[in-house]
């Protein structure tokens, strides 16, 4: 057993860094940044630049295969990258397309995937998920989308639904949707949103951070290769992030590390502040440091001779436990500074409102932004203690 | 990092996993804990003929060569079984403050009994005034020709019924808490000058009152430098800490996977109450504190086999905070989940419970840990 990365992972670690250094850190003020992640208009030029840089550098979609744009890396490698990118804030290269679309369609070895997976290598297309309808949340057999035959034999379907809660269902080009068909089975589908017969209401969120919509579909037409063959009980389980391919949910414990400890040194500057504030941010590191490790044995051999066996809705867990609690000291440590609404501040692009602190450290308002947007595992109420209570445990599925 | 274990680390780890669940019966344990010994004599030679008690010890001293992991991975699954023979005392604690800072002569004196099973020990380094700091000790040793005369009390003395030696902290220098000062002696049991008064702890296990008065002592039973005792001191209690800690891991996994199988077979309502969703999530948080727990476990053997430092430290405590924690969350929950039944005694559960609780308070409690891992 051994704690600390190889030489060569160090190396592709510094590597990494360099990388984003360059083209990320060096690009913007860290209140542009902020905006940046947030997904502002003002900011888009700075994000595509991003986008074409990770692009031209072959890194978009590192953990597809390698024929489709993925990268010789390791899972440590990967790991090393996603990692540096959520803990420097990075547009989000981790996106329900790269994650969820692409490596459906590879593993279904669908007839358009070389069509439609170099458009979501390079960013260009962007998908969002068609799921939840006013009345039905996620239950399946409540659903109302219809999908029907053309009537002109094309061979394509048609499609009518109305969808809530969309995330990015503003700016996705793209829609992967559940629907019934005549047999009232739920089929998934892909449509394009850039067609008539789709309208699109923004749908406020408790945080500005990341834009949900509204989604009509008056009779849109679906491809004929746009059903696609997939259960959707197995869709459910990918967006689970618990799939043993999916590494990139795995990538949390260098972010919520460095915004402890960033959180802890503000605090230690503070002349009126709760000791147990202090204790607080020790604490959440320790826990943190479980995390670490617990991303560690899930990207290691599954071997019989080593302590790595984890599944790995547990480590999804856990750090979406841990966000909360940092979510949480945040709070507590801003003081009556946790009033402000710090998105509308840095939408006027006026600084910061606490005169105490420099803009940047606003960032650290993206934890707050990801507990109160709402994920795509909310979304549809996947709980990872549900996956874990059958996986792990063994427990018999539960009682309605 | 690296999770994988040598063959050998495997062998051992088998080696103790099969022998506490084939021949370490609980009802067997209660039976044993309630001798004059309180625990089983025939149990520990077999440890010493299985090679268990040379684990940590260097092959230069007649030991197997093993280090942190060897040990995290031994008492992981001695606390599966839920151990009651003094390893943590004779081995780690007594055995590990030599093999830290024993001359040649002191451990060939000692560490061939500790390794055959003839010898037992017991590190004397708690004070009543002290709480969880080490270098508070009032405990005196003056130096008198020769060698020294000690005169103080030690408290909680973990195996001070059964120990042949003791390993005393004392202070030849300094104030009451000066970290320097302090200075470790061995010597028999026995000695002149020290008295007993013993008892049994809340987890079954015995422990002594140890009064020392005008006891005499040769220089040749100073352990290292005089003065400079507390490094070694400290490093063995570390080592102590790993050891608890990985007990209460092993611990922790029997009582989540206990409780999902009594809430398996349990009916309510005509349906076994593990289908009901808020029970299946309180069984998922004890398997994630277990969870949480054992990756700090590796993290810090990890980080004390790769040499002791502050980092080694660092991970040490953060380790003892999460164990502190998890183990009350776990063992409460067993408990209540197993309703009445797991107040009982006859039932292994509250006892695996008492064992966590007491493991919380060994070597430092979490609010002890939490400080010094701010500190560090």
């Amino acid at each position: 057993m051994q704690s600390e990365y190889s030489q060569t992972e160090q190396q592709f670690a510094e590597q990494v860094e360099r990388f984003i250094t360059e083209h990320w850190l060096n690009r913007a003020q860290p209140a542009v940044r902020h905006r940046a992640w947030s997904d502002d208009a003002q900011t888009r030029p700075l994000r595509q630049q991003w986008y074409r840089r990770v692009v031209e550098a072959g890194w978009s979609v590192p953990h597809w295969p390698m024929e489709f744009g993925g990268c010789d890396w390791t899972p440590t490698q990967q790991h090393i990258w996603f990692s540096a990118c959520t803990r420097h804030q990075t547009p989000p290269t981790l996106t329900f397309a790269t994650v969820h679309v692409g490596p459906l369609l590879i593993d279904l070895e669908h007839p358009q995937r070389h069509v439609l997976l170099p458009q979501i290598a390079s960013f260009e297309h962007a998908w969002c998920l068609g799921w939840a309808e006013l009345g039905s949340t996620l239950d399946d057999y409540a659903l109302k989308a219809r999908l029907y035959r053309d009537q002109e034999n094309t061979g394509d379907w048609r499609l009518r639904a109305n969808k809530t809660r969309v995330l990015d269902g503003m700016n996705a080009q793209w829609m992967l949707c559940v629907a019934l068909d005549d047999n009232e089975q739920p089929n998934v589908v892909a449509t394009t949103l850039q067609q008539s017969g789709v309208t699109r209401t923004p749908k406020s969120t408790l945080s500005n951070g990341q834009p949900m919509a509204d989604i009509q579909l008056t009779d849109v037409t679906v491809p004929s290769w746009g059903r696609f063959a997939v259960p959707v009980a197995e869709l459910r389980r990918r967006l689970s992030s618990t799939t043993e391919a999916d590494l990139t949910a795995l990538a949390d414990s260098a972010a919520l590390l460095a915004q402890t400890q960033q959180l802890k040194q503000q605090l230690q500057n503070e002349a009126n502040i709760e000791p147990g504030l202090l204790r607080d941010c020790d604490a959440l590191v320790v826990e943190i440091l479980g995390l670490k490790v617990m991303e560690q044995r899930v990207l290691s051999p599954q071997g019989k001779n080593s302590g790595a066996q984890l599944p790995r809705a547990a480590v999804r867990l856990r750090a979406h436990g841990l966000w909360g609690k940092l979510s949480e000291l945040q709070i507590a440590a801003f003081g009556y500074y946790a009033l402000p609404f710090v998105d509308s501040v840095l939408a006027d692009n006026e600084g910061s409102i606490d005169p105490r602190r420099s803009s940047g450290d606003l960032n650290m308002t993206m934890v707050m932004q990801r507990m109160l947007s709402p994920t795509i595992a909310t979304e549809l109420g996947l709980d990872p203690r549900d996956t874990l209570a059958q996986q792990a445990l063994g427990l018999p599925e539960q009682e309605d | 990092m690296d999770f994988s274990f040598t063959e050998e680390q495997t062998l051992l780890q088998e080696s103790v996993s099969r022998f506490m669940q084939n021949d370490y019966g609980f009802e067997a344990r209660q039976k044993n804990a309630s001798t004059d010994e309180g625990f089983s004599t025939e149990n520990w030679q077999t440890f010493a003929e299985l090679g268990w008690l040379g684990v940590p010890f260097s092959e230069a001293d007649g030991g197997f060569g093993g280090g942190a992991i060897e040990t995290a991975l031994m008492s992981e699954q001695f606390g599966r079984g839920l151990l009651i023979e003094p390893f943590l005392a004779t081995v780690i604690l007594a055995g590990g403050a030599l093999k830290h800072g024993g001359s040649d002569a002191q451990k060939s004196q000692y560490l061939p009994g500790i390794i055959d099973g003839s010898t037992h020990g017991a590190l004397a380094f708690v004070e009543p005034q002290a709480r969880f700091n080490i270098a508070d000790i009032t405990t005196t040793a003056v130096a008198d020709g020769d060698g020294y005369v000690l005169n103080g009390y030690k408290a909680v003395v973990l195996n001070g019924p059964q120990a042949n030696f003791l390993v005393v902290s004392a202070r030849t220098a300094g104030e009451q808490r000066d970290e320097d000062g302090v200075s470790l002696f061995v010597m028999d049991a026995t000695t002149a000058g020290i008295s007993r008064r013993d008892y049994p702890t809340v987890d079954a296990f015995r422990a002594s009152e140890i009064t020392l008065e005008n006891v005499k002592v040769g220089a040749d039973s100073l352990i290292g430098e005089a003065g400079k005792g507390l490094p070694i001191l400290q490093q063995a209690i570390d080592d102590g800490v790993l050891a608890v800690g990985a007990e209460a891991v092993g611990c922790m996994e029997v009582l989540y996977k206990d409780t999902v199988e009594y809430c398996k077979q349990r009916e309510q309502f005509g349906q076994p109450i593990g289908k009901f969703q808020v029970l299946q999530h309180r069984m998922v948080d004890m398997f994630m504190e277990h969870e949480q727990s054992k990756s700090l476990m590796f993290m810090a053997a990890m980080r004390m086999a790769e040499g002791y430092d502050a980092e080694a430290q660092k991970a040490v405590s953060a380790f003892k905070v999460q164990v502190g924690k998890s183990g009350k969350f776990v063992g409460q929950n067993a408990v209540q989940l197993h309703g009445g039944m797991g107040m009982t005694e006859e039932l292994n559960i509250g006892h695996y419970f008492k064992r966590l609780t007491i493991i919380d308070t060994l070597f430092g409690n979490v609010d002890f840990h939490l400080q010094r891992f701010g500190a560090l």
